[in-house]
């Protein structure tokens, strides 16, 4: 009896023991320490004005950001479209400035609630705040588009080779996902694919929708809605998907981005839509999509910014007006060499935070997704036209 | 009467116990206050099968039949799988297979569920579809239970594979600690009046029927409240079919998929907080029966 109450004495000890040394470790990696103000106070945990300039600055300045011994968190949560960039900014942002971004992909729906709610200390939504949530926080919420992102429309075809992008239209996809078209042989995906109509399968399409509330899902549904109102009404734009789809036997809903790319990947004849570097990632097919000008296009850095360019003018220019209707003026928009599926996500950060350290922190971490992020993408984000920035920087109106 | 202090083990113990009771009596709370917002609001229904958040309609029934007809589906494949192979370990192995075999089924009950959800969705529930699915509904079609065509892997049937594959060792324990508490007296007269080894096994099978029948409904359980399975592999369709090929929407994944809501769809918070409710109800029922099946088992056990 007395050896356990040694082993579990032991135990603890070299748990502590680790626990130390992982933050220990840990601490090392931040460059928070003091070294030229010797006037370090409880209170104000982040010098602003030297974060912020070091942000903004060029690259040769790293490191030099001065922190008391406090070191600032932010929680975000939200988009799983916007999820790998913010992780990959949160990591740069925290050797930049000391500075701990948590982010969680929990969905735009989620991190909208989280928001709201305060759970967390910014959100991430790929539609902007509807006009009637507009209404409700008007001039108290910043909208901040971070990054320009494109859906695909992605397959599991085994007979197309790898190199042929299936043509598709917004009438195609609405029939699929309405259950009126069944087959891949169908008559008009033949009509679309004339160099590969003869071996389309005469197999099931099994479509794949998310079964969470998705900011994807509803730049998906409004693009079948601008593309083809008569089968895809209104009533069915949304974050979620209702009507038909939900009890289709051929349907099934997964949930995240990651659990349709896992289900495409391993059943063969499926179809579903994700953010483009899922698709890229997994390998899968790409539908080229027809835009208003009836080309067929697939999401590359041309077809995208092609897409912003051609509405970059009519979008608002403060984070603090009406956004509502931007995905419906960029989705599906008119040109010739336009991606029709394009859209903004957006980060939502209130206008003032009760903690000094906390206003400090946000306003450091915006500026640098403003500046510095927008140069530092991965593959299959597209950056925000800089005079869009320029706009949101100059009328965020922190000072 | 023996008087004792509490040592400090006791104290843990009696802590530990105290601490269960407390939670279990706030999730009861909680689920109970949350689910009184639930009659207020006229779309929450028990017997509506339409579920429409944008017109905050949740009808329960499709996911509540969902989730008890893919428990029984479910546990009858716990059965097959389970009965065998707690004889096989204890019958008919032995040695050093019998304890790799004993380990490995400790090690897999303890696995979490949400690897056998990925081995699910990653290629199980393309296999069974290619070659269970399909020929069950190629041979067997005029049977309603294979009649219709399972054209993704994701549906109750793969789910209830998935599902049984992962409380199999977890009902395989029970059996096993059953098996153990057979007194050696019955089984050495069961020998010594002739019986062969067959026989004295389904006399022991016999003997702990109570025991199989108790940890079939602590699996039961279980099955009734898993979520990542269920969620990636069930197909999440509302769909009422007599067909075991076809999609099926659990309240499990139902609550994963939508809880967290409320600022955006009226109510649906609360609905999922009633549909909880029952779960759980459900759940400690299932739970009650099988330990009070346990405890007369046990008490029958007289040397």
């Amino acid at each position: 009896m007395k050896n356990i109450y040694i082993y579990g004495v032991l135990l603890i000890v070299l748990v502590i023991a680790f626990g130390g040394y992982i933050y220990y470790n840990s601490s090392q990696t931040t460059p928070s320490h003091p070294t030229n103000t010797g006037t370090q106070t409880t209170t104000s945990a982040l010098n602003t004005k030297t974060s912020a300039a070091t942000t903004t600055s060029t690259n040769t300045t790293t490191t030099t950001t001065t922190f008391t011994a406090t070191v600032p968190v932010l929680n975000g949560a939200g988009s799983s479209l916007a999820a790998p960039l913010v992780q990959q900014w949160a990591s740069q942002f925290k050797v930049k400035t000391g500075i701990t971004v948590n982010y969680q992909s929990v969905g735009s729906g989620k991190g909208q609630s989280m928001f709201f709610d305060r759970t967390v200390d910014f959100g991430a939504t790929d539609p902007p705040l509807t006009q009637s949530q507009y209404g409700n926080y008007s001039g108290n919420i910043a909208q901040i588009p971070i990054v320009t992102a494109a859906v695909a429309v992605t397959y599991n075809l085994p007979e197309i080779p790898k190199n042929v992008n299936l043509n598709l239209t917004g009438c195609v996809l609405a029939k699929i996902y309405s259950g009126l078209i069944k087959k891949w042989n169908d008559p008009e995906i033949k009509s679309l694919n004339p160099q590969v109509a003869n071996i389309l399968p005469d197999k099931d399409i099994i479509v794949v929708y998310r079964s969470d509330a998705s900011g994807t899902t509803n730049i998906y549904t409004l693009f079948l809605n601008k593309s083809c109102p008569d089968v895809w009404t209104s009533d069915l734009v949304g974050l979620n998907m209702r009507g038909n789809i939900t009890q289709l036997p051929t349907a099934t809903a997964q949930k995240g981005s990651e659990g349709v790319t896992a289900f495409i990947s391993s059943t063969p004849y499926s179809i579903g839509y994700v953010e483009v570097q899922y698709a890229k990632s997994a390998n899968l097919g790409i539908a080229a999509l027809r835009n208003p000008a009836g080309s067929f296009v697939i999401p590359t850095n041309n077809s995208v910014v092609s897409a912003i360019n051609a509405v970059v003018d009519r979008l608002p220019s403060s984070p603090y007006a009406d956004w509502s209707y931007v995905p419906t003026l960029i989705i599906y928009v008119n040109g010739e060499k336009a991606y029709p599926l394009v859209t903004f996500t957006f980060e939502l950060f209130w206008k003032n935070y009760n903690d000094t350290a906390k206003q400090n922190s946000v306003k450091a971490w915006v500026n640098y997704i403003l500046t510095e992020g927008q140069q530092n993408l991965l593959d299959g984000y597209f950056p925000l036209p800089s005079t869009l920035t320029n706009n949101l920087l100059k009328n965020l109106g922190w000072n | 009467m023996i008087k004792r202090n509490l040592s400090v083990f006791d104290f843990f113990v009696l802590a530990s116990i105290l601490t269960i009771f407390v939670f279990l009596a706030l999730t009861g709370y909680v689920l109970i206050y949350h689910s009184a917002e639930a009659i207020k609001i006229s779309g929450i229904s028990l017997f509506n099968v339409k579920w429409d958040q944008y017109r905050g309609i949740y009808g329960l029934a499709i996911p509540l039949l969902g989730s008890l007809v893919l428990t029984m589906v479910s546990l009858f494949f716990v059965a097959i799988f389970s009965i065998p192979l707690a004889i096989l370990t204890n019958e008919y192995v032995r040695g050093r297979f019998r304890r790799v075999m004993e380990t490995f089924a400790d090690v897999s009950a303890g696995l979490p569920t949400v690897i056998y959800a990925f081995i699910g969705v990653a290629f199980l529930s393309n296999y069974l579809r290619k070659f269970v699915e399909s020929p069950l509904h190629n041979f067997l079609g005029f049977i309603p239970l294979f009649s219709c065509t399972p054209f993704s892997g994701a549906n109750l049937f793969t789910a209830s594979i998935v599902l049984s594959i992962a409380m199999t060792p977890f009902t395989i324990l029970l059996i096993r600690e059953a098996y153990s508490m057979i007194p050696k007296i019955y089984i050495d007269a069961a020998y010594s009046l002739g019986l062969f080894k067959e026989e004295v096994i389904f006399l022991k099978l016999s003997m702990i029927k109570k025991a199989i029948i108790s940890s079939l409904l602590f699996s039961a359980s279980r099955v009734l409240t898993e979520t990542t399975i269920v969620s990636l592999v069930a197909g999440g369709q509302f769909l009422v079919s007599s067909c075991l090929l076809s999609p099926v929407i659990t309240i499990p994944a139902l609550i994963v998929n939508n809880f967290g809501y409320s600022n955006i769809y009226y109510g649906i918070d609360e609905a999922l907080y009633f549909s909880a409710l029952i779960l759980f109800l459900i759940s400690m029922t299932l739970n009650i029966l099988g330990f009070i099946l346990y405890s007369r088992w046990k008490k029958s056990l007289v040397v």
